[in-house]
C-alpha cells in the first residue's frame, strides 16, 4: 500500500471522520480536530503502524502533511 | 518608555517619519537605532543584559546550524543562558525564600540574604523569544540568520520588546528584508488599532482598576459581595490593560508596515477553558505548546492519556509561574490546567455514554450557558492571580458570597435611593463614588458591544469603507472621548510588564 494510502486511513481513524482526504499542503489548520492534544495520538499511532520511531527534533519540524510523509519515506526506506 | 507616555507620543511620529524617508536599505538600522533608545530609556544596566542575551543567541544559532554534531548541546547551553538569566533577576529571591521555610519546617538553622536584583523590563518576553529562534534553527524550520543587526532587530523590535506579543522566527525576520511603502489606508488602520489600544488601557482599565485595586488591596476591611464585583471587575481590567498594550504594539507595527500577531480573541466569549486559552494571549499559549508541553507529550506518549495530562499540568505550572515568582500565580497556572484536564475527562466520558451526551445537547449546556460558566471559571482562577498573596485569596474566597446577604437587605433598606445609587453601592465599593461603578459598567458594556460586531468582520474595515464625514466624525468623536473620559491622574503601569 501506498504511504499516502496509509497514512490517509490513520487520518481518518484518528480524527474519526472518513472524509477525510489528505494532501502534502494540508496543516493542523485545514483537518477538525487536529490539536496539541490528538498531534500525540497521531504520531503514535504513525509509529505503531509504520514500525518506526521520530525523534523529537523530527516531530517538533512537523509543519505539514507532506512533512509527516518525506519523514515516514525517509524512515520507511532504510 | 511606556507606550500610554508623553515620551512615546513624541517618539513614535519621529520614528516613523524618518523610518520613511530614508531609504529601504537603511531602514532597519533606523529600527534598530530606535528599538536601542526606546530601551536604554528604561536603564542601561538592563539594555547591557538584552545585548548580551541578543548576541550570544546570535553566535549560538550559527554554531547549531554549522555544527550538526554538537547542535543539541550548543541549543541547550543557548537555552540555558536565558534560562539563568530569568532565574537570576526573577526566581532568585522566591526560591531562596521557600528554602529558608522548608528549613525552618524541618528546624535546620540556614538562611540566604534576599538580593536586592530588579527585574528588566520584557525579559520574560525576550528571552522566549530567544529560545524560539534557537529551537527553530536547531529542528530546521528557520535559517540561523548572518547579520547581526537583522536578528537584533528580531528581538529588540521596539513595538513589541516590553510585553510581546512572542513572535516566532519565521513570520518576523523575513518582514525586516521586506519593502515598506507608505501606505494611507495601512497607517490609518495602524492608529485606529494604536486609539482603541488607548482607549482598552486608560478609559477601561485604569477606571476600572480604581474600583478593583483598593478591594484586592485591603480586602478584609470590605464586605462579601464586593469581591464579586471587584473579580469581575478584574477579569476585564486585566483584558483591556494587556489587549490595550497588545492593540498599541500591533497597530504602531502596522503603521510601519509589519504584522504582529493577534495576541486576543474575544477571549470571554469562549466556550471551553481550552477554547480560552486558545483565545488568550495567543503567543504564549502558542510558545508554551510548542517548546513546554510538545516535548514533554513527546516523552510521555507511552503513558497515552496519562502521558497528555501530566504534560498539560506541568505547562500550566510553568504558565503560572512566568506570570510570576509568586504562590498565588502558581496556582493560578495550575487551576487553569485542573480545568482542561477536568473538560478531557468529562468530554470522554460524554462519549462514553448516550445519556451524558444528550445532556449535552440540553438548553442548559447551550452555548450562552456554557459561555458563563467557561467566565465563571476564569473569574476564580483571576482571584488567585489578582491577590496579594494565599492568605488573601482563601480570606476573598470564603467571603465572597457570606456577605451577599447583608448587602442585599442594605440595599432593599435603602430602596429609596437605588437610582441614585446614594447609600446603596458606597459600602461595596470602599467608599467610592457611585459614578465610577457606574461609568466601568458602561465601559464594560462598550466593549462587549465591540466584541459582538467584531464577530461580523472588522470594524475598522467597516468604518474605512465610510465616506470621509463620517469617518472623520468617528475619530474625532473617539479622541474626543479618550480625552474626557481617560484616566489621567498618575500614570499606571501596564501589568504584564512586572512579569
Amino acid at each position: 500500500m501506498e504511504i499516502r494510502d496509509k497514512l490517509n486511513g490513520i487520518f481518518q481513524e484518528v480524527f474519526k471522520d472518513d472524509t477525510i482526504q489528505i494532501k502534502p499542503e494540508m496543516t493542523a489548520n485545514d483537518i477538525e480536530g487536529w490539536d496539541s492534544f490528538s498531534h500525540v495520538t497521531l504520531i503514535t499511532a504513525i509509529e505503531i503502524r509504520f514500525n518506526i520511531k521520530f525523534s523529537l527534533k523530527e516531530v517538533m519540524s512537523f509543519k505539514s502533511v507532506g512533512d509527516l510523509m518525506k519523514w515516514i519515506e525517509k524512515k520507511t526506506a532504510i | 518608555m511606556l507606550f500610554n507616555s508623553l515620551e512615546y507620543f513624541l517618539f513614535f511620529p519621529v520614528t516613523v517619519a524618518i523610518y520613511f524617508v530614508v531609504p529601504h536599505r537603511h531602514r532597519w538600522l533606523i529600527l534598530l537605532i530606535a528599538s536601542c533608545l526606546f530601551y536604554a530609556f528604561f536603564s542601561l544596566k538592563c539594555f547591557l543584559l538584552l545585548i548580551a542575551l541578543t548576541m550570544i543567541s546570535y553566535i549560538c544559532a550559527l554554531l547549531i546550524e554549522k555544527y550538526e554534531s554538537r547542535a543539541r548541546a550548543v541549543l541547550i547551553a543557548g537555552i540555558l543562558f536565558n534560562v539563568a538569566a530569568l532565574f537570576i533577576f526573577k526566581y532568585l529571591n522566591f526560591f531562596g525564600e521557600n528554602l529558608v521555610r522548608i528549613a525552618r519546617i524541618m528546624h535546620w538553622n540556614y538562611s540566604i540574604d534576599a538580593l536586592k536584583l530588579l527585574l528588566p523590563i520584557g525579559l520574560s518576553f525576550y528571552s522566549l523569544q530567544i529560545i524560539s529562534y534557537l529551537v527553530e534553527v536547531y529542528t530546521g524550520n528557520q535559517k540561523a540568520e548572518r547579520r547581526p543587526g537583522i536578528y537584533a532587530l528580531y528581538v529588540i523590535f521596539f513595538p513589541k520588546l516590553l510585553a510581546g506579543p512572542i513572535e516566532k522566527p519565521y513570520s518576523m525576520i523575513p518582514q525586516f528584508y521586506e519593502r515598506h511603502d507608505f501606505n494611507y489606508r495601512q497607517v490609518v488602520d495602524g492608529l485606529m488599532l494604536v486609539a482603541w489600544g488607548i482607549f482598552q488601557k486608560i478609559v477601561i482599565a485604569d477606571r476600572l482598576a480604581v474600583i478593583v485595586n483598593p478591594i484586592f488591596a485591603a480586602p478584609r476591611s470590605c464586605q462579601g459581595f464586593s469581591f464579586v464585583i471587584a473579580t469581575i471587575f478584574f477579569a476585564f481590567q486585566i483584558y483591556c490593560d494587556f489587549s490595550g498594550y497588545s492593540d498599541i504594539a500591533r497597530g504602531s507595527a502596522q503603521v510601519m508596515g509589519f504584522k504582529l500577531i493577534n495576541n486576543f480573541n474575544r477571549p470571554y466569549f469562549s466556550k471551553s477553558i481550552y477554547e480560552f486559552w486558545r483565545r488568550w494571549h495567543i503567543s504564549l499559549s502558542m510558545w508554551l505548546r510548542d517548546y513546554i508541553y510538545t516535548p514533554i507529550v513527546f516523552y510521555c506518549r507511552a503513558q497515552r492519556v496519562a502521558g497528555v495530562l501530566t504534560a498539560i499540568m506541568i505547562t500550566f505550572v510553568i504558565c503560572g509561574l512566568w506570570h510570576g515568582a509568586q504562590w498565588t500565580f502558581i496556582i493560578w497556572g495550575t487551576l487553569n490546567g485542573v480545568y482542561i484536564i477536568c473538560e478531557i475527562v468529562i468530554s470522554r466520558l460524554s462519549h462514553s455514554f448516550n445519556k451524558a451526551k444528550a445532556l449535552s445537547r440540553s438548553p442548559l449546556f447551550s452555548r450562552n450557558m456554557r459561555v458563563a460558566f467557561t467566565f465563571s471559571l476564569t473569574c476564580f482562577a483571576w482571584i488567585f492571580f489578582k491577590a496579594n498573596n494565599l492568605k488573601d485569596a482563601g480570606y476573598i474566597i470564603i467571603n465572597i458570597f457570606t456577605g451577599s446577604f447583608a448587602f442585599f437587605q442594605h440595599v432593599a433598606s435603602n430602596f429609596h435611593n437605588v437610582g441614585t445609587g446614594k447609600g446603596v453601592l458606597e459600602p461595596l465599593l470602599l467608599y467610592q463614588k457611585p459614578g465610577d461603578f457606574f461609568a466601568a459598567v458602561i465601559f464594560i458594556g462598550i466593549l462587549l458591544s465591540v466584541h459582538l460586531i467584531q464577530r461580523g468582520g472588522s470594524i475598522r474595515r467597516m468604518i474605512l469603507k465610510r465616506p470621509l464625514f463620517v469617518r472623520w466624525s468617528i475619530y474625532y468623536l473617539f479622541i474626543m472621548s479618550i480625552v474626557l473620559f481617560g484616566f489621567f491622574g498618575a500614570q499606571v503601569p501596564f501589568t504584564y510588564f512586572q512579569f
